[in-house]
């Protein structure tokens, strides 16, 4: 503790504050500068009247206070005139200010018919961003100008999304979908557009209290240029054909929300950790046990409660359709890696262009077709 | 106008012909068991007593160790927050391995424990349960409320909701947050069910006392007490009582349903069976936002109380301060919505609360003005209780003028559920209720205990409160529009200094609150003897001596205007004042009297 | 029975002498019993609120799932809730005239009028039994249990167990009354708290056998060997009445087949259940996403509003409505049982009335949150 308090106050002089402005960070998106603006009108309504009230407690206070040879004077106990003026002058204040509010709420309940709509899923505690060809991503990314509606909704508990750049929240409530749209018209100041591990963008909260890892149900906006958001959707989307097997596994662990549940250092989370099980016999919740080969990993992902392993409650939500089967082979591989198995480097059936392969295993059932959505 | 020379003839009256002296009644003090043979006997007599007085007493020993409670659970709180990585609080968790998760999982249990101590078992019963059970009857110069039985049913139901609390506590915790949202609160592996049963029972103490109240003054006024010769501080316990009985029950039904949902799994919020999360956010909000005038009612009260007593000057604008205690405690039940304009409800739905939401600001406004006009042309005197009143004036003031941006539909977007709102709350239930109730607790303490306590040091104690509250709570309003979160157990690096002011601001209040308690409970032990009426009150429990005997007034006194303090003397030798008796010879009337506070 | 009757004084109270059961906080009898009756209807504008949070959460269910409610409200059987209403009401006028009778000093009619509607009470708890015991044999519960199934044969567990309780109420309940009537004039109060507690057991008794009289016998239907729920015209109500909300063609997973009517149940059962596991709210009722390998496609879940939703949905707020009524019926006859006590002490009299009174006033709120409820529960169109 004491060193804590040691570190944070080394680290106080060290840190300025990376905050535009006293109130706010600086306002990304189109609706925001009306938030704002809104927002300083009530303040200095505000500021006025503490000032009016407290000047005068300062002001009676030091000319009325008790002292030998000063005594209360009678005045009115009431002045109807007086009242009636301090409480139609605050009600015309204060209906000016719904109204500001109500206009500017519209706007923000109202997306254009054109928006670019990103489809968002809450889980504990996770985003994902589904974007119109299936893509998913654990961060939101849109382009620059262009209004962009989320169209959200949650899995477990409600959830709610909220960028503060662009002044928006809407809650996530699972079984209905809640709408929220904006249009950004800033790139975030330290983003250089390039994805990977440091790329900036606007913060992303959730802020409906979620249980017990509500605060680290993070993401970022990333905000692109011009003309470059759809080579950036198409390039993304590939991803993986290009990526090393176990590598990609990698990055669909710390995205997807494996990482919540399961630690890969061996320490038990909510659900078993993945190092070291690859290949081993486990005892299940039912009294028999399983081998954890591919086909129970498989099986873990799409139907995660079928077999439960012993000292686990079954929590975890089904991946049917959230995973495509070359993401599923991707994680079975990162899983094998922690296990000591060589995974190869680069994928070693990639099928020509257009097609899906796999392991060899066929579509399952459960998996129909479906258009852009 | 009451001239120098008015004060000197009536000290001068007192002296010549004590005949003018209003006879204070003496007797065995309430506090006192005659007849008593051992302490076995004194417990006896306290667990099962009737007495009003006695009852408030007791609760207010336990709002006092609910208070102690939710504030050393509020220390873990800013504790965890002075740096942005969770890290201290492991030892509240549950479960979990990791380090981080399990200090989550600990900060989540500690935010919760400190939302529903302080909300169920502190603020909502704090005033009412312990001040207005001891002085609603005296001022009504009654032997008692209406029920005395019911009265100590109330207090011991708060004692067996606390025990389901604190077993909640002991047990796996709590970590649903004090509102206990589905479908987190049905899915959570804490002690949900004892947490709401305790609520549940909480909630019909809370309705058996408002009950008491909003009977004994319907039916036990004394002659001559007329609805607008009230104290306002019967308006604002009798408004309170009211929402007490209406809304009260719907958060008992809502906990039952709540249940029922944990165990049976009937569906009604319970998204994959065809329910609706969101209604229970309706019905939730549809008490606990009444609730929070249930919390600052009595506040406003107490200060409508001391702040003429404390200026010898009639309060400015009687009746607007007793029909704005109505309207907020009416208008109250209109605006439950405005709790989740972000929360998918229609925008329709939003604009309707949105608006009603405005329209309780004008009658808090209104009092607020009238307080202040109070003010004008009185001889103040800056005794401990106004000082805290004066500290009131100030905190609630920003309270509500920041409930002005959360009205306000599009910047709610914007501020809800970040630390704006949560520094909103605590300026108007902290800095509003508390503030007021320690205001209450000192101007009454040397009635309530006989004793004075040391003006200084207590001084010096609501500075540190002051002083420690502003800078616990003003920088989270700017960390609130710069997008914190609420209910984060980590931050980013941009936050921390302002969380760091935060944390030095409640170690500051704690200090003051700490100094606080040692100096009433030090006039306890070596206090001076209070007189009758230290400060020239003109509400009748003045009227009895310090303290009251068992039944408060050998026959019910006199009632006059009660803010009229025109007869009211300052005797040096007994060290408070004096009410001196007209002249009826002579044709002199008593001096409320002539001025009807009505505007008949 | 002390007569003496008071004048309300108003002025100087502590001359004349006091009524016994005068509290020493109250200038006189008039205010105690003023104070008395306005406690008496705050507490039922309580529990009014209190209700109203029930018949508020059957609205907005009701509002959204119409469907459901029509075809689940063919459970219930009409005239068993037309008999129980008819005996509430019948309750309801006795306690008045009961209330007019101790105004008048007519002790005798005070305590029969009690002891009658106590018997009212009584009756309908036992229809209530029957009503309950036959759902639950049929599987009928609620939203978390529910696994009726159209046209199945439910079990006879419960129905096996009423002869033994009918037997058991009847003998006990004649027993005591007996014993407690024959009591009665030499210990009036035992006496008849004996031949209320009798009274009350003997009329449960006669409840169930009215109900089991009223209600046909379960027909031994043939069991439609695994019918599927497809065919259930609620499920087809539903599809329609919730296409709209639906963004995606909402690919219900097979769980299982269709043995159990609601199609959501099945899965939650295959997920384990939510409620003591603490699992996450049954999102796994949202499965059913597509994936269309090919154009890598993939849809999020589709809510679950339509998902899940069966006749047990109506009957969680049946069974909480009604199961919250007759806990205040249960808490209603204590008190009556108590008025019929120190109406035996003698007790009550035109000076002093308020308990009776105030009681009376609570049977009445009990009654009319009935008459609200038989309408909204078995009358739906």
């Amino acid at each position: 503790m004491i060193e804590n308090l040691l570190n944070s106050a080394n680290s106080l002089t060290a840190t300025a504050l990376p905050l535009a402005g006293f109130w706010f960070r600086e306002a990304a998106s189109e609706n925001a500068g009306d938030v704002d603006f809104l927002f300083n009108a009530i303040l200095w309504i505000c500021v006025f009247f503490f000032v009016l009230i407290v000047a005068m407690m300062v002001v009676f206070t030091a000319r009325y206070y008790a002292r030998p040879g000063h005594s209360a004077e009678h005045t009115a106990h009431h002045n109807n005139a007086l009242e009636a003026t301090w409480s139609i002058i605050p009600l015309f204040i204060v209906m000016w200010i719904f109204g500001a509010g109500y206009w500017g709420y519209m706007n923000l309940r109202t997306p254009p018919d054109s928006a670019y709509e990103v489809q968002v899923i809450g889980k504990k505690w996770n985003w994902s961003f589904v974007y119109p060809n299936g893509y998913i991503d654990a961060n939101l990314h849109v382009p620059i100008d262009e209004p962009v509606k989320l169209v959200m909704t949650s899995d477990d508990v409600i959830h709610s999304v909220f960028i503060p750049a662009f002044r928006v929240k809407m809650d996530v409530v699972p079984g209905r979908y809640s709408k929220v749209w904006f249009t950004a018209n800033k790139m975030a100041p330290t983003d250089d557009g390039s994805g990977g591990e440091d790329m900036g963008g606007f913060d992303l909260f959730c802020t409906e209290y979620c249980g017990q890892q509500h605060s680290s149900m993070l993401a970022k906006v990333i905000v692109h240029e011009s003309g470059t958001f759809q080579d950036w959707l198409v390039e993304a989307s590939n991803w993986i054909d290009k990526t090393p097997p176990a590598v990609a596994g990698e990055r669909l662990y710390k995205e997807r929300g494996c990482a919540a549940c399961h630690s890969i250092d061996g320490s038990t989370k909510a659900g078993p950790t993945w190092k070291g099980i690859y290949g081993t016999e486990e005892p299940l919740v039912s009294g028999e046990s399983v081998t954890v080969d591919e086909n129970y990993i498989r099986e873990s992902i799409l139907n995660p409660n079928a077999k439960v392993r012993a000292g686990f409650k079954p929590v975890m939500p089904s991946y049917q359709g959230q995973l495509k089967e070359r993401e599923i082979d991707a994680i079975i591989w990162y899983i094998k890696s922690l296990s000591g198995e060589q995974a190869p480097d680069a994928w070693p059936d990639l099928p020509a262009e257009g097609e899906e392969g796999g392991e060899g295993e066929a579509p399952t059932d459960g998996e129909a077709a479906a258009t852009d959505v | 106008m009451i001239s120098q020379s008015r004060e000197h003839t009536l000290l001068e009256t007192i002296h010549n012909d004590p005949s003018r002296r209003v006879p204070v009644p003496q007797g065995p003090s309430y506090l006192t068991t005659p007849g008593a043979e051992s302490i076995w006997d004194v417990v006896k007599s306290w667990a099962f007593t009737l007495d009003h007085k006695r009852i408030g007493v007791m609760y207010l020993v336990g709002i006092m160790t609910a208070f102690l409670l939710g504030g050393i659970m509020a220390g873990f709180v800013r504790m965890e927050l002075w740096d942005g990585q969770p890290n201290l609080l492991g030892f509240l968790a549950n479960d979990g391995e990791d380090p981080v998760t399990r200090a989550q999982d600990g900060y989540n249990q500690a935010f919760t424990l400190h939302g529903a101590i302080m909300t169920f078992l502190f603020i909502i019963p704090s005033i009412p349960g312990a001040l207005g059970n001891i002085f609603l009857p005296m001022m009504l110069g009654a032997k008692d409320v209406a029920f005395p039985r019911m009265n100590l049913c109330s207090f011991y139901l708060w004692c067996f909701g606390a025990l389901f609390f604190v077993g909640a506590l002991f047990t796996t915790g709590l970590d649903t947050g004090w509102t206990f949202y589905t479908p987190y609160s049905t899915s959570t592996n804490t002690a949900v069910i004892a947490a709401t049963m305790g609520v549940f029972i909480l909630g019909f103490s809370s309705i058996f006392t408002g009950l008491n109240f909003v009977v004994t003054v319907n039916t036990m006024r004394p002659k001559g007490m007329t609805w607008f010769k009230m104290p306002l501080f019967l308006w604002g316990i009798y408004s309170t009582a009211i929402i007490q009985i209406l809304a009260t029950p719907v958060l008992a039904i809502t906990l039952l349903l709540l249940i029922a949902e944990r165990t049976l799994g009937i569906g009604v919020f319970d998204p994959s069976r065809g329910g609706d999360p969101v209604l229970y956010q309706h019905f939730f909000w549809f008490y606990s936002h009444p609730a929070v005038y249930i919390m600052i009612l009595p506040g406003m009260a107490i200060i409508s109380e001391v702040i003429p007593v404390f200026c010898r000057k009639h309060i400015f604008g009687y009746m607007f301060i007793a029909y704005s205690s109505v309207a907020i405690a009416l208008l109250g039940f209109l605006v439950w919505g405005h709790h989740m304009f972000t929360s998918t409800e229609s925008p329709m739905a939003a604009v309707i609360f949105s608006a009603l939401t405005f329209s309780v600001s004008i009658p808090s406004a209104i009092k607020v003005f009238n307080w202040t006009a109070t003010m004008y042309k009185g001889s103040i005197v800056l005794k401990t209780p106004m000082l805290y009143a004066l500290s009131f004036l100030f905190l609630f003031t920003i309270g509500g003028l920041t409930g002005l941006f959360l009205g306000a539909l599009s910047v709610d977007v914007h501020l809800h559920d970040t630390y704006f709102v949560v520094a909103h709350f605590h300026y108007v239930m902290m800095g509003g209720t508390l503030i007021a109730f320690l205001a209450g607790l000192h101007y009454w303490w040397p009635k309530m205990f006989g004793k004075m306590y040391n003006e200084f040091f207590a001084s010096i104690a609501c500075l540190l409160v002051f002083v420690g509250f502003n800078l616990t709570f003003f920088p989270q309003f700017i960390l609130g529009t710069q997008g914190m979160p609420r209910r984060y157990a980590g931050y980013e690096p941009e936050f921390q200094s302002l969380h760091q002011m935060s944390t030095t601001g409640f170690v500051v209040l704690g200090c003051g609150l700490f100094l606080c308690l040692g100096v009433l409970i030090h006039s306890l032990l070596a206090g001076k003897k209070a007189p009758a009426n230290p400060w020239g009150s003109g509400t009748l429990e003045w009227k009895a001596c310090s303290p009251p005997t068992h039944h408060n007034f050998e026959t019910t006194p006199w009632v006059g205007d009660p803010y009229v303090y025109d007869d009211f003397v300052y005797d040096p030798e007994i060290e408070g004042y004096v009410e001196v008796l007209p002249d009826l010879a002579r044709g002199e009337v008593p001096a409320g009297a002539e001025s009807e506070p009505s505007e008949a | 029975m002390s007569t003496a009757t008071l004048e309300p004084a108003h002025d100087a109270h502590d001359e004349h002498e006091h009524h016994p059961s005068q509290a020493h906080h109250f200038e006189d009898m008039e205010q105690q019993f003023q104070a008395g009756k306005l406690g008496m209807w705050l507490f039922l504008a309580q529990e009014v609120l209190f209700f109203a949070g029930l018949f508020a959460a059957y609205t907005v269910y009701r509002y959204n799932h119409p469907e459901v409610f029509v075809d689940a409200h063919h459970h219930l059987n009409t005239t068993l809730g037309a008999v129980n209403t008819i005996v509430l009401l019948a309750s309801s006028l006795a306690i008045a005239w009961g209330v007019r009778a101790v105004m008048r000093g007519d002790q005798k009619t005070l305590i029969a009028t009690h002891v009658f509607t106590l018997g009212c009470a009584a009756l309908f708890m036992g229809v209530k039994t029957v009503e309950y015991t036959h759902k639950w044999d049929e599987g009928i519960y609620w939203a978390g249990d529910y696994s009726h199934v159209e046209g199945a044969h439910g079990g006879h567990y419960f129905h096996d167990l009423l002869p033994t309780l009918t037997f058991t109420s009847f003998g006990f309940g004649a027993l005591i009354a007996v014993v407690g009537y024959l009591w009665i004039h030499s210990k009036p109060v035992r006496g008849w708290l004996l031949t209320s507690i009798g009274v009350s057991l003997f009329s449960m008794g006669a409840g169930i056998v009215l109900a089991k009289a009223m209600t046909p016998l379960a027909t031994e239907a043939p069991t439609h060997g695994g019918g599927h729920a497809a065919a259930h015209s609620q499920e087809g109500l539903a599809e329609q009445g919730h296409a709209a909300e639906v963004l995606d063609n909402v690919g219900h997973s097979t769980g299982s087949p269709g043995e159990i009517d609601p199609l959501g149940d099945a899965q939650a059962a295959a997920q384990g259940e939510t409620a003591e596991h603490g699992d996450s709210s049954g999102a796994g009722a949202l499965e059913g996403p597509v994936s269309d390998v090919a154009t890598g496609v993939v849809s999020p879940a589709a809510p679950a509003l339509m998902q899940g939703v069966t006749a047990g949905n109506f009957f969680s707020i049946y069974f909480v409505m009604t199961g919250v009524h007759a806990l205040h019926i249960i808490a209603g006859m204590i008190a009556i049982t108590w008025i019929v006590c120190r109406s035996a002490a003698g007790e009550f009299g035109p000076s002093y009335y308020g308990p009776v009174e105030y009681v009376g006033l609570y049977w009445h709120i009990v009654d009319l949150v009935w008459i609200y409820l038989f309408p909204l529960l078995y009358l739906i169109h």
